[in-house]
């Protein structure tokens, strides 16, 4: 998944490059113009991903002409793409210092600010571009993860129409806007976004994947279980899908199939404490519960303040009769915030 | 169940029966075993004696039950008429069986006789089924036999397919018939509920409590204190009364009475309590008070059907066991007994006429002398047509156990809970599987904080016989919590966690406080007994009185939620005690342990009165604090040289000199109040002494509420 989103993510990236490739046409090529011949030099590294040369050639762009804003914008890309945000933000400032009215140089320098976790600032950036061009459906989108981020969800959804209304085929924006949804409990537009992202770009293995959550929060465990199903059947190392299917085979109650799909999991995340305690909860309803404690002890191994681990712990230690282990796990459960726990607890002495 | 005429019909049967596998026991068949032939046929007439020795106790009682009550009675109705001698048939029986394991009749017999044994249920299906494969006609009830059979063994379904056909031969209009009739439809709702309660057990722990509590003979009836320290057994172990076995053929011992102790998170081997509890017939437990100082006592008397006796601790010396009263025990048969945690109403069962079903519960409250009035038969929807059994009443004060034939079983007798809302009791709730089963679930007791029951049964991997068994509730099932996250964000990779919002879990406890402790001499640390005062405050009432062990001082007080208490504890010649304990609706169970010093009327004494309350930041006595002023106003009436100091303290919220004027007024409302009722002025002195004396810490808000008081002092005496 990390690999996949990372392709997206530089893909889109591309795309935010390519105003200033189409400005280069303009750009008239004559000898004179020393300055403008290194900045089209600098195109065409950082497009070959070639970020030192891409460099040098803005910097001497620049040294020629100091007041070229193209070439601060693109030397600011070239930062961004060398993870040196602070001095991507001054250049992409700059830029915009010599021309405030183009939206896309607030775009990059909110997309820079939101990297150099300044991410309020960020939503003042996109927020100008959007002002400047309403029709930045990029800016919309991401303006709106900002206050998804912040579990803004109504604020995120109005962005996310935005960029819809900007852009028609922005299956991100049907995506993201269907999890708006789903946090605000309207299942069935979430269920519809979902839909439209999948029919916008059928490839994405965690469209369905979400749209698996939306079903099973909409009590459609079957369709629940098809989405899931498909998510891994597209990405087979997808191993939030499969343990999310594996909680749907469990709550339906199939164990053999959750019992294989968390260690599915455990088999290509070996760290994932979610699975280990997951996979908790079927042994205990196969009656191993030894086997459910050990897996909680595993769980909190890797994560020593899952909560809710050391609850289960306590559930599956109950029937282990081991009184004295299971009170101290509810404790500490409790202590960690799972207000389910407290209730165990009146057993306790 | 028509008359058995078992000679005639045995032979007429054993014509009639050509099924091809049924082998007759005759010549024929046996031409080389002569001489087993004539053994068997000898074994099959002993056999026969005892089973006709048998009907003849089972039949009449099982046909008078019918006519009487209108229901086929279960063993348990009739006491288990004729059980002994089906019991004592069956060797010869299964003697013959062995030289002949193919004759229907023989097969049929043995599985009529087994069934009535205790651990019968089990072993009599194969011989019935054999009975029935052999010859399906072989008699009109076999169907409803192999039903009873597939019923006691859980086999639901094929229960229900055999009671069904046990139906068509019980068309008949006869009133015996409609009688069965309604007994098979009965039985069958059981089966469909059984499979239900099955499929969806109670979460319990159920342990045998082992040898050290249960010996190779039948031990039955626990009863315990509210507290689960000491337990009161039946057992019919070899040093019972008189070491001799009972005269009705069963080969038991008499039963006694044995009690242990829990120490050191173990029960200690039961000791026989011996005489005067204990006598050489039979002596078995009926019922325990909340404490543990009143024991009820069951014995089977000549002509009385059985009879209720009442015994109280004193020390450590049981009372002889006084036989209760014309409206407690009648000519009929009374079981067991259940009092109330004030000590005020006696709960009990007997079968005597004029109830609602053949034996009912039955209560019986204390007169102003101290007498238990008329029995009052609590009637619907406790009682049914039915029976009803093993009553316990909770020291909650409104939660009632017991056993019930009646209501919605899944088989005999199933143990029930019901609760007293407005006055009422509420439907009876089947306490569900496994704590009930297909058999009879009967005499089952629960403690103070109802996670533990405790209960008899016969089980294969028992020590033997009955044992005492003890069940552990787990309440509510506890879901797990599954955690799961999801790529909500297409252009963020990190993947954002589902958030778990589990629906909350009513762990219900019992809505009861257990205040227990041991009461001294504060000089002496000798164990005192002295009377313990319950007092509603908000009505003014004592709700009861209770006495502490004059041997070990211990005590033991049921306070349900929802009242202010106020506990006076009262000796001769000693300053009284109290203690103030405000318990809400909503709290659940605790157990509270307050060991109390009584001093001595000496000099200098000084004494807290936690129930006397005043309006806040006022002097004015509010009138929850009667009750405590009364006792006061007794004890300065019945010491009259007796002079006092009347003191107030304040903790050290607000100003000192504020706290002293206030701490003097609210000392002086005591000594006007004590004057108002009589008291000459000059044996009383009042005195505020703010926050300088104070009894604890004023950092927490407990400190400062031990701090905030009024006191008394003895000046003279």
């Amino acid at each position: 998944m990390n690999k996949f989103l990372f392709s997206c993510t530089l893909s889109l990236l591309a795309s935010f490059s390519l105003p200033a490739q189409t400005d280069t046409v303009k750009v008239k090529m004559v000898d004179e113009q020393e300055a403008e011949k290194y900045y089209n030099i600098g195109i065409d590294h950082l497009t070959a991903k070639r970020t030192a040369e891409a460099m040098n050639a803005f910097n001497k762009a620049i040294e020629l002409k100091p007041e070229f804003e193209k070439a601060y914008f693109n030397r600011g890309l070239t930062y961004l793409d060398m993870s040196s945000y602070k001095q991507a933000i001054d250049d992409f400032t700059k830029a915009i210092d010599l021309n405030p009215k183009a939206d896309n140089y607030f775009f990059s320098r909110a997309q820079a600010k939101s990297q150099n976790a300044q991410k309020d600032l960020a939503s003042e950036d996109y927020s100008k571009a959007i002002e400047l061009n309403p029709k930045n459906a990029e800016a919309c989108y991401y303006r709106g993860v900002l206050k998804f981020e912040k579990e803004n969800y109504s604020g995120a959804l109005s962005d996310y129409s935005m960029a819809i209304e900007a852009k028609p085929d922005y299956a991100y924006a049907y995506n993201d806007r269907g999890s708006a949804k789903m946090m605000l409990n309207d299942l069935a537009g979430a269920i519809a976004d979902y839909g439209q992202a999948i029919q916008r770009n059928p490839g994405l293995a965690f469209v369905y994947n979400n749209m698996g959550s939306a079903k099973k929060k909409a009590k459609d465990l079957k369709g629940a279980l098809e989405a899931y199903t498909t998510a891994v059947t597209m990405k087979n190392d997808y191993y939030i899908a499969f343990n999310n299917r594996g909680i749907i085979k469990y709550e339906t109650g199939d164990y053999t199939g959750a019992m294989e799909d968390f260690n599915k999991v455990l088999q290509l995340k070996s760290d994932y404490a979610f699975a280990y305690n997951n996979r908790s909860a079927v042994k205990y309803k196969q009656r191993d519960y030894k086997g459910s404690a050990d897996d909680c002890s595993k769980a909190i191994q890797l994560n020593s303040v899952y909560g809710f681990a050391y609850m289960n712990r306590g559930i599956a230690e109950e029937m282990l009769r081991d009184e004295k282990g299971k009170c101290a796990d509810m404790k500490k459960a409790t202590e960690l915030g799972v207000d389910q726990a407290k209730d165990y607890l009146s057993d306790c002495k | 169940m028509k008359k058995k005429y078992p000679f005639i019909l045995f032979f007429v049967l054993s014509a009639l029966a050509h099924s091809q596998t049924n082998v007759e026991f005759e010549k024929e068949f046996f031409k080389d075993k002569k001489d087993g032939l004539r053994e068997a046929k000898s074994n099959i007439k002993k056999g026969d004696e005892m089973y006709v020795y048998g009907m003849t106790d089972w039949q009449p009682a099982f046909d008078l039950f019918i006519k009487t009550n209108q229901y086929v009675p279960s063993l348990n109705d009739i006491y288990g008429r004729g059980s002994g001698q089906f019991a004592a048939a069956l060797p010869y029986y299964l003697l013959a069986n062995e030289f002949n394991p193919n004759n229907a009749v023989l097969n049929e017999r043995i599985g009529f006789c087994m069934i009535w044994t205790p651990d019968g249920k089990a072993k009599a299906l194969p011989y019935f089924e054999k009975a029935y494969k052999l010859n399906p006609n072989i008699t009109p009830e076999i169907q409803y036999y192999l039903g009873r059979c597939y019923h006691l063994n859980m086999e639901w379904d094929k229960a229900i397919t055999a009671y069904k056909a046990s139906l068509t031969i019980l068309n008949a209009k006869t009133s015996e018939n409609k009688a069965k009739i309604e007994d098979v439809d009965k039985k069958i709702a059981e089966c469909i509920l059984g499979k239900e309660m099955v499929n969806n057990p109670e979460r319990v722990f159920i342990d045998n409590l082992g040898a050290v509590v249960n010996s190779k003979y039948p031990d039955y009836g626990p009863l315990i204190t509210a507290d689960e320290k000491v337990m009161i057994i039946t057992s019919r172990r070899e040093n019972t009364t008189g070491g001799k076995v009972d005269d009705s053929g069963s080969g038991e011992y008499w039963e006694d009475l044995y009690i242990s102790n829990y120490v050191n998170d173990a029960w200690s081997t039961p000791v026989n309590m011996g005489p005067p509890i204990n006598t050489e017939g039979h002596d078995a437990t009926a019922g325990l008070s909340a404490d543990g100082q009143i024991l009820y006592i069951y014995r089977s008397g000549k002509k009385n059907g059985g009879d209720l006796y009442e015994s109280h601790l004193t020390g450590d010396v049981w009372s002889k066991p006084e036989h209760m009263n014309k409206n407690i025990n009648s000519a009929y048969h009374e079981s067991t007994v259940s009092l109330s945690y004030d000590g005020k109403t006696l709960y009990f069962v007997s079968d005597r006429p004029g109830g609602i079903g053949c034996k009912d519960i039955y209560l019986s409250h204390l007169d102003a002398k101290g007498k238990w009035g008329p029995a009052e038969n609590i009637g619907p929807p406790i009682n049914t047509k039915y029976s009803e059994e093993g009553v316990f009443i909770h020291p909650d004060g409104k939660t009632m156990y017991f056993s019930s034939q009646g209501h919605k079983t899944m088989g005999g007798y199933d143990i029930f809970k019901s609760t007293l809302v407005d006055g009422k009791w509420t439907e009876p709730v089947n306490l569900g599987y496994p704590i009930n089963g297909p058999d009879d679930d009967v005499f089952f007791v629960i403690s103070g904080s109802e996670k533990h029951g405790y209960f008899a049964s016969k089980k294969s991997d028992g020590v033997g016989e009955k044992d005492i068994y003890k069940i552990t509730f787990l309440g509510p099932k506890k879901p797990f919590a599954m955690n799961s996250e999801d790529n909500l964000l297409a252009s963020v990779t990190a993947p954002i966690k589902e958030r778990v919002v589990a629906p909350p879990v009513a762990i219900k406890t019992a809505a009861l406080t257990i205040l227990k402790g041991v009461i001294t001499d504060a000089l002496t640390g000798k164990p005192l007994e002295a009377s313990i005062d319950l007092i509603d405050n908000q009505r003014n009432e004592v709700i009861a009185t209770f006495l502490s062990n004059s041997a070990s001082g211990k005590y033991l007080v049921s306070l349900p939620a929802g009242k202010n208490y106020g506990i006076a504890v009262k000796a001769d010649k000693y300053l009284f005690h109290s203690e103030n304990f405000d318990i809400p609706n909503t709290s659940s169970f605790q157990e509270v342990t307050k060991d109390v010093q009584l001093s001595n009327l000496t000099v200098g004494t000084k004494i807290v009165l936690r129930n006397i309350f005043f309006d806040f930041d006022k002097s004015s006595l509010r009138p929850e604090s009667t009750n405590e002023l009364e006792r006061l106003t007794k004890l300065l009436t019945d010491v009259p040289t007796l002079k006092i100091e009347i003191s107030g303290h304040t903790d050290n919220k607000g100003a000192a000199d504020y706290n002293q004027r206030l701490s003097e007024s609210r000392a002086k409302s005591v000594v006007d109040y004590l004057i108002s009722k009589g008291i000459a002025a000059d044996r009383l002195q009042f005195k505020g002494y703010g926050l300088t004396q104070p009894m604890a810490g004023n950092e927490t808000d407990e400190g400062r509420q031990l701090n905030r008081r009024t006191e008394f002092k003895v000046l003279s005496k």
